[in-house]
Formats: structure tokens, C-alpha cells, sequence
């Protein structure tokens, strides 16, 4: 799928999957591509400008730690971004059974 | 790929710790994976630049408002307390402070209002973010005004005057000092990364979320703001003198909508 499709709903995809645990940006990535079955293949740079202007937003928080003998980047939910996560969750299950009801 | 992302980056005003920290990101991205495809550097530094430039002038708006409503507060708590020295300060500094606390009051409130309606966009047009920092500076600079006519004030330098070497003056120069000090850095810090995209910035009608004429709007809030001084100006006494305030301050805000309205993202230029 292409990322112009995705426009509206990275935001909250990137926020469900920092919600599962810390994860660092080539776990984002991955998990995307996974958890939706391949559909979500995005250039993988993409989301880096979004996963920092969560961060800009207060709704993701990040430091650095060591894993795999590598230093990175790891970010976690806060409570902003839980909060969001939240309306998001609402905003898509209306948006969804709006589609639904027309398409159906 | 890395190396011409930084220099991207570097042109569109990217800081060089934001930089050092997406190479080492990106570097950390390739080790995992080291075939990925990270897309094309322009694009991406265009991207980066587009999202966190929208992001620094929305917040930075926001972090003005919330650093000059203290200060405007306590210069409210000043206007609200009576003093038993009366005498009034020279021409220039009542009109400095007058005018100050006005453009701060009118400034901070419209940056907060347009990045409380930009909420949620990923990405700006650099018009509607050059009018976001500008409402900011609006803000600071009749700040600025203020705290140097409350230094006057609270350094006794007029001793007549009520407000003269009162601890509160001196707390509201203080707090306001450093809302304009930090505001000015937060400013300039946000200007140098404004993002790229192009397209109109949104008006007055815009920021109330009414889709009315902003010219019926600017006419409407200088008519209630009029209304408000007369009848200020009915309570203490002195009816002619509010009608007078009145009709200068009604004055001067259509004055303000009209010479500085496109800048302020008021209103559009004329078609």
C-alpha cells in the first residue's frame, strides 16, 4: 500500500504498536509490515520523521539505550500519547462502520 | 545515502544535534536491515523538515501563550489594585504600557487560537507557519513594552505613581523579563526550521471556526471592545473620557486588522 494512503493514519498505527511495548524505529517498521499482513510496506525512512514529531508532540518520549551492542534510539508511549491512542481508537471504529455501512 | 540526508537536512535548518541523532538512527536502521530502502534523501530531509517544523512552530506558539499569561496576570493584578498615589506617568510611558499589554494580550491569544485549530496536521503550509510565529512575536514584542514601562515603574523612577516600588511591579517585571527573554529564543530557534510545504494560511474566520466575512468579524470585536470601555468609562464616572477611549481603541483595532491583517493570517489578500 502507499504511504499517500496511509496519510491520516500513521499517527495512530505508529502509536498502537509503541503501545504493545519501547521499541526502537526498525521495530516500528517491522511490526507495521507484520501486523498488517504486508499491506503496510512504506519506505522505511518515512516513518522516522513521523515517529519524531510524535515525540515533538509529547505524545512519544525516546532516550537512548543499548541493545544488541548498538546504541538506539527507543521510544515509549506517554500518557498524552496514550490519551491519543485512545481518540484515535474511537475516530477509526466510526470512520470503519461509516465505510462499512455505505460499501456493505 | 546517510551522508547526503545530512546535508539535506542541514540546508533546510535541521540542528545539528537533531541531525547527529537521526544519522545515528538511520546507521542503527541499516544494521538491521542493511538492504532497506530509506527512500530518497531529499525527499525524506523534506519530509523531516516539513513535520518537525510544523510541530516546533505549533508548540512554540503554545509555549508563548503559556509563558505570558502569568505576566498577564499579575499586570492584571497591577490594574486592579488601588494605590493611594495617583499622579500619572508621562504620555510615552502610558502609551507604552497601554499599547504593550494590548499587543501582548492580542498577539498570545491569536498564536494559541491558530495552533489550537492546527492541531493534528502533520504537515503546514511555511506561510501558515511564518503567521503562527508571527502572532508569537506580536506577543513578545508588546511583552517587551510592557516589562520596560514596569521597570520604569518599579524602579521608582516615577515616584508619584502608584505602581512605584511595589513588590508587585517588581514580581511582574521579573516574570514578564523572562517570558520575553525565553520567548525571543524560543522564536528565533523556531524560525530557522520552518517547513516547506506552500499554500494559503487560513484568516480570522479561520480561528473562531465561522465562516463569516473576517472584515465583518474585525468590526464586530472592535464594536464590543468600544462597548466594554464606554461602559467602564459609565462606572467610574467619567462617561465622555470612556466614549473617547472607547472610540481610540475601536479605532485602532480596525487600524491593526487593516495594515497588518495578511501578516497576522487575519484576513486574505484581496482577489
Amino acid at each position: 500500500m502507499k504511504a499517500e494512503a496511509l496519510k491520516g493514519h500513521l499517527d495512530g498505527l505508529i502509536l498502537a504498536i509503541v503501545a504493545t511495548g519501547p521499541t526502537h524505529g526498525y521495530a516500528v517498521i517491522d511490526a507495521l509490515k507484520r501486523r498488517s499482513g504486508g499491506v503496510f510496506d512504506l519506505p522505511e525512512g518515512t516513518v522516522y520523521p513521523a515517529l519524531h514529531r510524535l515525540e515533538a508532540e509529547g505524545l512519544l518520549a525516546s532516550a537512548w539505550e543499548i541493545g544488541g551492542g548498538r546504541r538506539r534510539r527507543v521510544y515509549k508511549l506517554t500518557r498524552r500519547g496514550r490519551t491519543a491512542l485512545g481518540e484515535r481508537r474511537g475516530d477509526w471504529r466510526l470512520f470503519s462502520q461509516a465505510v462499512e455501512g455505505v460499501l456493505a | 545515502m546517510i551522508r547526503e540526508l545530512d546535508s539535506e537536512l542541514a540546508i533546510l535548518g535541521v540542528p545539528a544535534r537533531r541531525r547527529r541523532r537521526i544519522r545515528l538512527e538511520l546507521e542503527d536502521h541499516l544494521a538491521c536491515h542493511p538492504d532497506a530502502d530509506l527512500g530518497d534523501p531529499r525527499e525524506l530531509a523534506r519530509q523531516f523538515a516539513n513535520e518537525l517544523g510544523t510541530a516546533l512552530a505549533r508548540r512554540t506558539s503554545s509555549a508563548i501563550f503559556l509563558l505570558l499569561a502569568p505576566f498577564g496576570l499579575l499586570v492584571g493584578a497591577l490594574f486592579a489594585s488601588a494605590g493611594v498615589r495617583t499622579e500619572s506617568p508621562p504620555l510615552a510611558l502610558t502609551l507604552a504600557l497601554v499599547l504593550g499589554v494590548q499587543l501582548a494580550f492580542v498577539g498570545g491569544t491569536l498564536a494559541a487560537l491558530r495552533a489550537w485549530r492546527l492541531r493534528g496536521r502533520v504537515a503546514i503550509p511555511a506561510t501558515e507557519a511564518r503567521v503562527l510565529l508571527r502572532r508569537a512575536g506580536l506577543g513578545v514584542v508588546g511583552a517587551a513594552l510592557t516589562v520596560v514601562a514596569l521597570g520604569l515603574f518599579a524602579s521608582g523612577y516615577y515616584r508619584d505613581f502608584q505602581w512605584s516600588l511595589s513588590p508587585l511591579s517588581w514580581a511582574a517585571f521579573a516574570v514578564g523579563g523572562a517570558a520575553v527573554l525565553l520567548g525571543t529564543a524560543l522564536l528565533i530557534r523556531a524560525f530557522r526550521l520552518l517547513p516547506l510545504g506552500t499554500g494559503e494560511p487560513g484568516d480570522f474566520s479561520f480561528d473562531l471556526g465561522i465562516a463569516v466575512d473576517p472584515w465583518l468579524l474585525a468590526v464586530a470585536i472592535a464594536g464590543a471592545v468600544g462597548l466594554c470601555i464606554a461602559a467602564a468609562g459609565v462606572v467610574q464616572g467619567d462617561p465622555f473620557d470612556g466614549l473617547a477611549r472607547a472610540a481610540a481603541d475601536a479605532i485602532a483595532c480596525l487600524g491593526g486588522f487593516a495594515l497588518f491583517g495578511r501578516q497576522l493570517g487575519l484576513r486574505r489578500q484581496a482577489a
